[in-house]
């Protein structure tokens, strides 16, 4: 090799002030002269270049987005917070799938007569209680360590999270709730209970593992449904007026717990 | 510091059988003491503490109700439970360290079956418990068919809990199951005195169905 | 003596399009064999493979002289083998004692009392007989990984498979594993795997390097780190012709590569042989 490049030349390179066709042959001949080579490495911002060549590997070995991701960015949700919603695992397909199955059976039961509508209402209240126990949290959620120490709050990941769930339920129950037969406004009476059971499964969760927490919840309102149909004889009473305002209560009292207690998502301990 | 090492003779590691018992034992035990079964428990004893101050059960449907939908949470949270059990080896990651062992899958998934005894046995109690409280206000003692309404549901969502655990491991797919068991007993509640018998054979064969398919979910792997 | 417990064959896995393992042969007799290697030569793989977690894709194995690839084979190679898996899950709410009895019952010690003995035995081994009550969710990193090691140490089993066994633990505790583990490997196979170059030369009587799915040497320790015999000197600054230079702790830099005259040479480690083999690109400053 009779040609080696020349100092001012490998100086203005790697400045990126040489012409282009001096920078193609520079670049053509150190391909093959590992000597000259170690020379315009010596001369090269090392920082630099290493932020570019980042920045390049990042774009192109970024995972592609699913098709949930992608659709929750046209959206308008920004980058990484459709990232962390997709990766929820109460809102893939299969959860989605299985959550309009069973409010479809439930609609179809309540068709047939009374006990069905009160089955529909149960069930329309629950899900999204079921929805948030399985977005996160240890052995459920397989970032969940990952999450807990990464710089966005668990406390906000937690909230955005179980309000996706709880809107897509609610979506879904409200079209199956519009196949109900002459109801009136008893078809929407799962709203208030199903919102304020998340929320005070929520504000218990910050006492306890979220399954626990959503359990409990279900067990402890499932079983005063059951009272209060044996009582009246009549189990839309739990659904009725009385029940809808202290549910609300509960929901306000919840509201104020979950914010006094954010942070302790972040701490992780409870679990 | 460490005590001599006891050998185990290799006849008494070539019974693969008799791993199911111990398995099952444990198991059943973790199963009692878990959070959302004494809870369930405790407000199943809440409900009939109640039923003795306030309710007039002296008319026989409202028996059979008594005797079997307070028992719904019981076999929701059982479900739950006996779902997270199975899944824990996903869940926690160690199926890596239980794919090595002797004991296969499917061993493991008998054992969780075995163990519905041990809630059998505590929903055996509360059935009976349940059964004082509504005769100490002068209610009849119920029909044979009534009394195991309670227990043949149990079983059903425990082997259904299991079925969804070996088949979906997705720990959302647990909610399919108290769906299945609301739309189930909402067909129960709305069978008269005369149709327990096809109802309870119905819980029964569904239990057999729902345990020989998680049994046979591992047949094909590499265990 | 040795005699050959493993025998690998032409063994391929392929992950999708990725090649794990590319058609490597190995035998495999009693004492302790280390594999070496950077992430994802392959290293785990070949282990998982010999724990039977994992089925190659093509080529013959044998544990023992049985298959694993027949079910019953499988089985009985399961009753004499010990596993400790580079990701040891565990369950929260099990106190140590419990996951090891647990994972004793799974390994068909049906006898009570037999089983709490020996679950005792090898928590002691392992420094865990004073949290053997806790739960696991209260121990630290480095106590669950004691407690894998534990449950792979269960009923004395003649092949030990430890992958990466002494990452997270302290100095101290590395050396209560170097102790166990000879002990435990004079009449046993244990085969580990580690990134750590000390351990594989404190301990090992073999070496094998993996690289890309390939085995690019077995040997001793020593033929290793022969291997770069009279290509590693000491200077104050980093050598135009090293192939690698890195500044050591007491501030003159280590280089390996073709030694100039009048470099001032040094006897190779182990270390030094396994990067010469490797023959990477050329880094600045790897710590030490």
């Amino acid at each position: 090799m009779s040609w080696h490049v020349a100092p001012d030349l490998l100086r203005a390179y790697a400045r990126g002030e040489a012409d282009h066709a001096a920078a193609s042959s520079l670049e053509a001949h150190v391909i093959h002269c590992p000597g000259c080579r170690q020379e315009v490495a010596a001369h090269c911002d090392r920082q630099g270049l290493e932020r570019v060549w980042g920045e390049i590997r990042n774009a192109v070995e970024a995972p592609p987005s699913g098709p949930i991701e992608t659709l929750l960015v046209r959206l308008g949700l920004a980058d990484h917070r459709a990232r962390l919603l997709a990766a929820t695992p109460s809102l893939g397909a299969s959860w989605l799938v299985s959550v309009a199955l069973s409010l479809g059976f439930a609609a179809f039961a309540a068709q047939q007569e009374e006990r069905g509508l009160m089955a529909f209402l149960v069930l329309a209240a629950l899900l999204p209680l079921a929805g948030v126990a399985a977005a996160y949290g240890p052995g459920i959620d397989p970032s969940y360590e990952i999450g807990v120490a990464a710089p966005m709050s668990s406390f906000r990941l937690i909230l955005v999270r179980a309000s996706t769930v709880l809107a897509s339920t609610a979506a879904l129950a409200a079209l199956a709730a519009l196949t109900l037969p002459r109801v009136g406004w008893m078809a929407a009476a799962w709203i208030v209970p199903s919102l304020a059971l998340t929320v005070l499964s929520l504000a218990l969760a910050t006492f306890m593992p979220p399954i626990l927490a959503s359990g409990f919840v279900a067990l402890i309102w499932g079983s005063i449904v059951i009272v209060t149909t044996r009582v009246t004889d009549n189990g839309l009473v739990a659904f009725g007026p009385g029940a809808q305002i202290g549910l609300l209560g509960l929901a306000a009292a919840s509201v104020l717990v979950l914010a006094f207690r954010r942070d302790s998502f972040d701490l992780g301990s409870h679990v | 510091m460490s005590a001599r090492s006891i050998p185990l003779p290799a006849a008494s590691r070539q019974r693969p059988r008799a791993t199911v018992l111990p398995l099952a034992r444990l198991e059943g035990r973790r199963l009692l003491r878990h959070p959302l079964i004494l809870l369930a428990a405790a407000l199943l004893l809440a409900l009939d503490f109640l039923s003795i101050l306030f309710f007039d059960e002296t008319d026989a449907d409202g028996y059979a109700w008594s005797l079997s939908v307070p028992f719904m949470p019981f076999a929701a949270a059982l479900l739950v439970v006996v779902n997270l059990a199975a899944l824990r080896g996903v869940r926690d990651g160690a199926d890596e360290l239980y794919g090595s062992l002797p004991t296969t899958a499917r061993t493991r998934t008998a054992a969780h079956l075995v163990s519905l005894a041990w809630a059998l046995a505590a929903t055996a109690l509360l059935v009976a418990l349940s059964v004082l409280a509504s005769m100490s206000r002068g209610g009849h003692v119920p029909g044979i068919f009534p009394a195991i309404t309670a227990p043949a549901m149990i079983a059903l969502c425990g082997a259904l809990g299991l079925a969804l655990a070996r088949w979906l491991p997705h720990s959302a797919a647990s909610t399919i199951g108290v769906v299945g068991l609301f739309v189930l007993v909402n067909g129960a509640g709305s069978a008269s005195e005369s149709r327990w018998g096809l109802l309870l054979l119905a819980f029964v064969a569904l239990t057999i169905l729902f345990g020989a398919l998680a049994l046979l979910r591992d047949r094909s792997r590499l265990t | 003596m040795s005699v050959t417990a493993i025998e690998i064959v032409d063994v391929e896995k392929r992950f999708l399009r990725t090649y794990a393992l590319r058609s490597v042969s190995l035998d495999i007799g009693s004492g302790i064999t280390g594999f070496l290697g950077p992430n994802g030569a392959g290293k785990t793989t070949l282990l998982r493979i010999l724990a039977t977690v994992l089925a190659p894709d093509a080529g013959r194995l044998r544990l023992f002289g049985l298959d694993p690839a027949r079910t019953g084979d499988r089985l009985a190679i399961r009753r004499r083998l010990g596993y400790m898996p580079q990701e040891p899950g565990f369950h929260r709410h099990f106190t140590a004692f419990e996951f090891v009895d647990y994972v004793a019952i799974l390994k068909e010690m049906t006898d009570r009392r037999v089983r709490h003995d020996e679950v005792r035995r090898v928590l002691e081994l392992v420094g865990l007989e004073d949290v053997m009550g806790r739960k696991l969710k209260a121990l630290s990193g480095g106590m669950r990984r004691r407690v894998a090691l534990a449950q792979a140490l269960l009923g004395e089993p003649e092949l030990v498979v430890l992958d990466e066994p002494t990452a997270g633990l302290d100095p101290e505790q590395r050396l209560r594993f170097r102790e166990i583990v000879s002990v435990l490997a004079e009449r046993r196979t244990v085969v580990l795997s580690t990134h750590q170059t000390e351990d594989v030369a404190a301990l090992c009587e073999r070496v094998v390097v993996l690289n890309e799915g390939e085995i690019p040497f077995v040997g001793t320790p020593s033929e290793l780190a022969a291997l770069a015999r009279g290509a590693v000197w000491l200077a104050d600054e980093r050598g135009p012709a090293a192939q690698l230079s890195w500044r050591t702790g007491e501030g003159r830099h280590r280089n390996i590569g073709s030694a100039p005259e009048l470099a001032e040479l040094v006897e190779p480690t182990l270390e030094d042989g396994y990067l010469m083999l490797l023959g990477t690109r050329p880094r600045e400053e790897v710590g030490r």
